[in-house]
């Protein structure tokens, strides 16, 4: 079941993109709309199904490290992304949608199809720092995308192109205030998450864990930096354009250190 | 179409279509321009009728001329010369009566179907009778046209949710604000177009709108009309800082916002960029403001890539468009025929009446033998002769409605 699933939630993720792709290239209101819906009803089950399945073949709840984390923050951005957006533009959900497939097909390709159980830990600050995290980070690529999408209208707007970004996407203003509304929820998250984290580390003396850890330190660089993004538009000479351009910077950075975590391995969270 | 008129009828203008907005506006005609421009037109040599209409997004010279004389290009060199060849248009006869059919029903407008062209071709054809320079041929043409034009909007969807320049303009707005709850739009200009923005703005709940105009008293009127504030051009510069959306609608008064209007833009904090669309011709807005940063600023031709987008949905609209004119302009020629053939029947009438006195009083002057009777026949022939040739001429210039037809699409595929 969990193999079957882990094919089939990327292949629901991107049937949706498709359908969103359908409704911002060529008309909005027609029969794939409803399809659409269908479809992204049909990817959010399955998906919930994968990690009920996980959690059967662990027999409680499973270890939520690595490829499966990506797999969660996927899950998350599409409930945010439905949550706050409500599929009103087609350009969004395109944008969206195509990241949380790509995320899932990573997990799904390089994650395990095993299940673990999730290690005997305190379980209140473990799940608060593992939930946290995870929704943070869904927030902060939510809010680094919508930052791309504001430049990116904003860009052609400057440039007088009124095609399917004009057509397919909210106004500037809109995309700067989702911008803006991500990086305060991934501020906060992030603070309650890494503060879960820190005192659980110590409580449970999880090997390798430091101040200067790596990841440690990356998380706290963003949270600060989504914290600058969410308050931007009180200081002084920053616009929605800077907030924006530090969003999209911030999504960069939330790459760069998931790719040294799982790649490079630098992190405490690599020990075993 | 009768035949001289075929041949009287002359359209030379350039529009939206042809010419780009820097060469439109150097060709527009303005108001206190126009009876200047119409005396010069009537003095052409062959001019018999004229008619200038000039709108934000076309120029056209309208005249009926002595039968086959060649104006084209003096009406070229009249009024369109810094144009190109290619970007001025010229109709005769049954074209240009398509053409003008085409444009009151704003089937040619930059907005498909938009409905503030009926009011400026009135007023063009107002202004054209104050000066003498309209007459019959032209009247004639332009009431039709108006009716032509309120027809097409009644028996299609194109009169439903009525769009105009000013419309797109807040759309666009729309499209960089959202909901305008919290915006502060600056209108400069409180003429028609003015107005016609303001109120598209208020429909769309914006926070707060100012009018600024030269006469301070015509902007406060307009403000009153709409609970709006209002100010003179003196306090533009402050007003620009302040607003989020500056819509000019102005008339021929050169550049009334430019880059030192937006000097205190830096200063002011500001979020969101700031937005200005020119609704005017000649512009309003000097186009270098367009390279300020956090700036972003529209013109008509702009718009007109907007409008691309509601392109589709107002050709659906236009549906049965192509129908009522075609049937419009058989019905205006078979009208035009049937009042040139009136006096030819009236005539025919009179010698009818003659001839049968006589047959009557050559019958009357004898029994009536079987050649008379046979006279009386012959003569009869004779006059039915008479009649039926003239009025199969008259009927022979009027185009039957498929051939009018087939003109019409040969017409659309030239544009």
């Amino acid at each position: 079941v969990i193999q079957a699933l882990t094919v089939l939630v990327p292949v629901a993720y991107f049937q949706a993109t498709f359908l969103f792709l359908l409704d911002f290239l060529v008309e909005r209101r027609g029969t794939h709309v409803a399809a659409r819906r269908w479809v992204v009803a049909a990817a959010l089950a399955l998906h919930g199904g994968l990690f009920a399945a996980r959690a059967v073949e662990a027999g409680g709840l499973p270890d939520l490290g690595g490829w499966t984390a990506l797999s969660a923050v996927a899950l998350c951005l599409v409930l945010l992304h439905l949550w706050t957006a409500r599929g009103r533009h087609a350009g969004t959900g395109l944008l969206i949608f195509t990241a949380a497939g790509t995320l899932q097909l990573l997990a799904s390709a390089l994650g395990p199809l095993e299940a673990h159980l999730a290690p005997d830990r305190p379980a209140a600050f473990y799940l608060v720092h593992v939930f946290s995290i995870l929704v943070a980070s869904a927030a902060l690529v939510l809010s680094g995308l919508y930052g791309l999408l504001y430049l990116l209208l904003y860009r052609s707007l400057r440039q007088r192109r009124f095609g399917p970004l004009f057509d397919g996407l909210p106004s500037l203003e809109d995309l700067a205030r989702s911008t803006r509304r991500g990086a305060l929820a991934a501020f906060v998250l992030l603070a309650i998450g890494i503060n879960g984290g820190i005192w659980w580390a110590h409580a449970a003396q999880v090997p390798g864990f430091g101040y200067t850890d790596p990841l440690v330190l990356v998380l706290l660089g963003l949270m600060l930096h989504f914290g600058l993004v969410s308050g931007s538009g009180h200081i002084p000479g920053l616009t929605a354009r800077h907030a924006s351009l530090a969003a999209a910077g911030g999504f960069t950075l939330l790459l760069v250190s998931l790719v040294a975590m799982q790649v490079v391995r630098i992190s405490f969270h690599e020990h075993p | 179409m009768s035949g001289s008129l075929e041949r009287r009828l002359l359209l030379v203008g350039l529009s939206h279509r042809s010419a780009p907005l820097e060469l439109r506006e150097r060709c527009a005609v303005p108001p206190e321009r126009l009876p200047a421009r119409l005396a010069s037109l009537r003095a052409l040599a062959g001019v018999e009728e004229a008619l200038i209409l000039s709108t934000c997004n076309r120029t056209e010279l309208w005249v009926v001329t002595a039968e086959n004389a060649a104006l084209e290009p003096a009406l070229r060199d009249l009024c369109f010369r810094d144009a190109a060849a290619s970007q001025v248009y010229g109709f005769r006869g049954l074209q240009a009566l398509i053409h003008l059919f085409r444009v009151a029903a704003g089937l040619d407008s930059l907005v498909l179907g938009e409905s503030q062209i009926l009011a400026q071709l009135k007023a063009a054809a107002q202004a054209a009778r104050d000066q003498g320079a309209s007459g019959p041929e032209l009247d004639k043409l332009v009431s039709a046209a108006l009716v032509v034009g309120k027809r097409v909007r009644s028996e299609t969807d194109l009169g439903q949710g009525s769009l105009s320049v000013a419309r797109i303009a807040v759309d666009l707005a729309h499209r960089v604000f959202g909901a305008f709850g919290d915006n502060r739009a600056l209108i400069v200009g409180a003429g028609e177009t003015g107005l016609l923005v303001a109120r598209h703005l208020v429909d769309q709940g914006v926070g707060t709108l100012v009018f600024a105009n030269r006469t301070a008293e015509r902007a406060a009127a307009a403000a009153a009309e709409l609970g709006a504030l209002s100010c003179g051009l003196e306090a533009l510069e402050g007003e620009v800082a302040r607003a989020d959306a500056v819509f000019v609608c102005v008339d021929n008064a050169g550049h009334v916002l430019t880059r030192e209007h937006l000097r205190g833009l830096r200063a002011a904090r500001r979020d969101e960029p700031l937005l200005v669309v020119d609704l005017s011709v000649p512009r309003g807005v000097d186009p270098k403001v367009a390279e300020l940063p956090g700036v972003l600023c529209y013109d008509l031709d702009d718009l007109a890539r907007v409008v691309d987008e509601h392109r589709h949905s107002r050709e659906r609209a236009s549906a049965g468009s192509d129908t009522i004119l075609v049937a419009e302009v058989h019905k205006f020629l078979s009208l035009r025929s049937y009042a040139a053939a009136a006096p030819a029947i009236a005539t025919l009438r009179a010698r009818f009446e003659g001839v049968r006195e006589e047959v009557l009083d050559a019958v009357a002057g004898a029994r009536t033998s079987p050649e008379q009777l046979q006279l009386a026949h012959e003569l009869s022939r004779r006059l039915l002769d008479v009649a039926l040739g003239q009025v199969k001429e008259s009927i022979r210039q009027v185009r039957s409605a498929e051939e009018l037809g087939a003109e019409y699409q040969r017409f659309l595929d030239s544009l």
